[in-house]
């Protein structure tokens, strides 16, 4: 390609003016602190800017905590129980995933699994690698490429659309057998929660955690 | 936060980083020079506009229009029981929820796998064409509708997870089960295409004002 990268030299005057971009219209806004549950949207486009967190460091890491546990359980134990004249079957999500493939759709068996269950695992891993240290006061090893892989991993976690399927799947199963909601679906349920609760959290101001 | 527009020396174009939101100003240079510039605090590369947005977004949303008709008219599922078998597409999936009594539950799928679809598809076509040919028409709204768009996205995800489910989880053999059919592909591509349409769509071209003569 023959492109050089540059790294650009002398923001360190426009670092001190404390400035925010727009993401959405490139409208400049000067930066101040905002009270915890202030909203501050762009002038031009009402496109939010950034939000004041009622969370710190600490809770922060609770709640990824919390998630790593829900995460573990949601997807090890049965989604839906399902009974039909004696017979039974409780499948777990990466099992139902497995005969997705085995069934002869191994695209679409590929693409759940990352939006259901890697990008959600990914998504609170690295949370976790970034919150540790900045709990005890440093910052994680590879911070900025760990920032970069947590944008993609939230874009590509679909877990609360997962919750909805599950509903809809037991009243698709009404039809054909009995059908009772399992533990893995309220850990499901908890976990898209949980991840809202995160996400709502944000991801930037933990660069402002970094010194 | 106040808006800035004079105080800062309007030369230089500010550019604010995707990931950490460190505002850098470009340096300048002649248009066509290949320089990439990456931000100083996490090194990510920065643009003022995505690279090549229309022309990404255009491909993306031909591609998932040509899938959608596919997506539609082909059977996602099959289920088996001892007295019949019954194919579905996503239209006959929605039926047997209504037909079912499960009246919220079909307005849920019927919103999730064809009103966002729609949305997503007619949205994004509309905005690419008046960032071409009518850049000043409604901004704002187009700003909004360009949020909603990506906001809603992945709800369209909702039956391949249904399918995937019902299939993991309806395998008694000769007494029920759920085997996946075709379309379930075409519908999963149409979602992944539309959602790379969104995110290849740059909402600041919404913004921009257009070249003199261009």
């Amino acid at each position: 390609m023959g492109a050089c990268d540059t790294i650009i030299k002398g923001t360190a005057r426009l670092q001190e003016q404390h400035l925010v971009v727009c993401e959405q219209c490139d409208a400049v806004h000067r930066w101040r602190p905002l009270s915890s549950g202030e909203v501050a949207r762009c002038s031009r486009c009402a496109a939010v800017l950034a939000r004041g967190h009622r969370l710190g460091v600490h809770s922060m890491l609770a709640l990824t905590l919390a998630a790593l546990f829900v995460l573990l359980i949601a997807n090890l134990s049965t989604i839906v129980d399902i009974h039909l004249r004696g017979a039974h079957t409780a499948a777990t999500l990466p099992e139902a995933v497995r005969l997705t493939w085995r069934a002869g759709e191994p695209v679409v068996a590929v693409l759940a699994a990352i939006t259901a269950i890697i990008a959600p695992a990914l998504l609170i891993l690295l949370r976790l690698v970034m919150l540790l240290p900045l709990a005890f006061g440093c910052a994680a090893p590879y911070f900025a490429l760990c920032m970069r892989a947590l944008h993609e991993a939230t874009r590509w976690s679909m877990v609360e659309v997962l919750m909805v399927a599950a509903a809809v799947s037991i009243v698709r199963i009404a039809a054909l057998a009995n059908a009772q909601p399992g533990p893995g679906m309220f850990a499901f349920g908890t976990l898209a929660l949980l991840l809202a609760a995160l996400e709502s959290g944000g991801l930037k101001h933990l660069w402002r955690e970094v010194k | 936060m106040t808006a800035l527009a004079d105080s800062v020396d309007s030369s230089a174009q500010l550019l604010g980083c995707e990931y950490c939101g460190t505002v850098s100003a470009a340096p300048a240079t002649d248009d066509d020079s290949p320089m990439r510039l990456r931000c100083p605090r996490c090194a990510n590369l920065l643009y003022a506009r995505k690279p090549r947005s229309l022309e990404r977004t255009w491909a993306y949303l031909a591609a998932s229009v040509l899938l959608y008709v596919p997506a539609n008219v082909l059977p996602i599922m099959t289920t088996t029981n001892l007295f019949r078998n019954n194919t579905y597409t996503i239209s006959g999936g929605i039926g047997e929820l209504w037909t079912d009594k499960a009246y919220g539950l079909a307005a849920i799928v019927f919103v999730a796998s064809i009103v966002v679809h729609l949305l997503k598809i007619v949205a994004l076509g509309l905005l690419a064409w008046t960032v071409q040919r009518a850049p000043h028409w409604q901004r704002m709204e187009r700003a909004r509708l360009y949020r909603v768009v990506e906001t809603v996205g992945h709800w369209s995800m909702l039956d391949v997870y249904v399918v995937v489910l019902l299939a993991g989880m309806v395998r008694f053999d000769r007494l029920a089960s759920v085997h996946p059919e075709p379309g379930l592909l075409a519908f999963a591509a149409v979602v992944i295409l539309t959602m790379l349409a969104t995110r290849a769509f740059d909402p600041r071209l919404i913004w921009q004002e257009p070249k003199p003569g261009g």
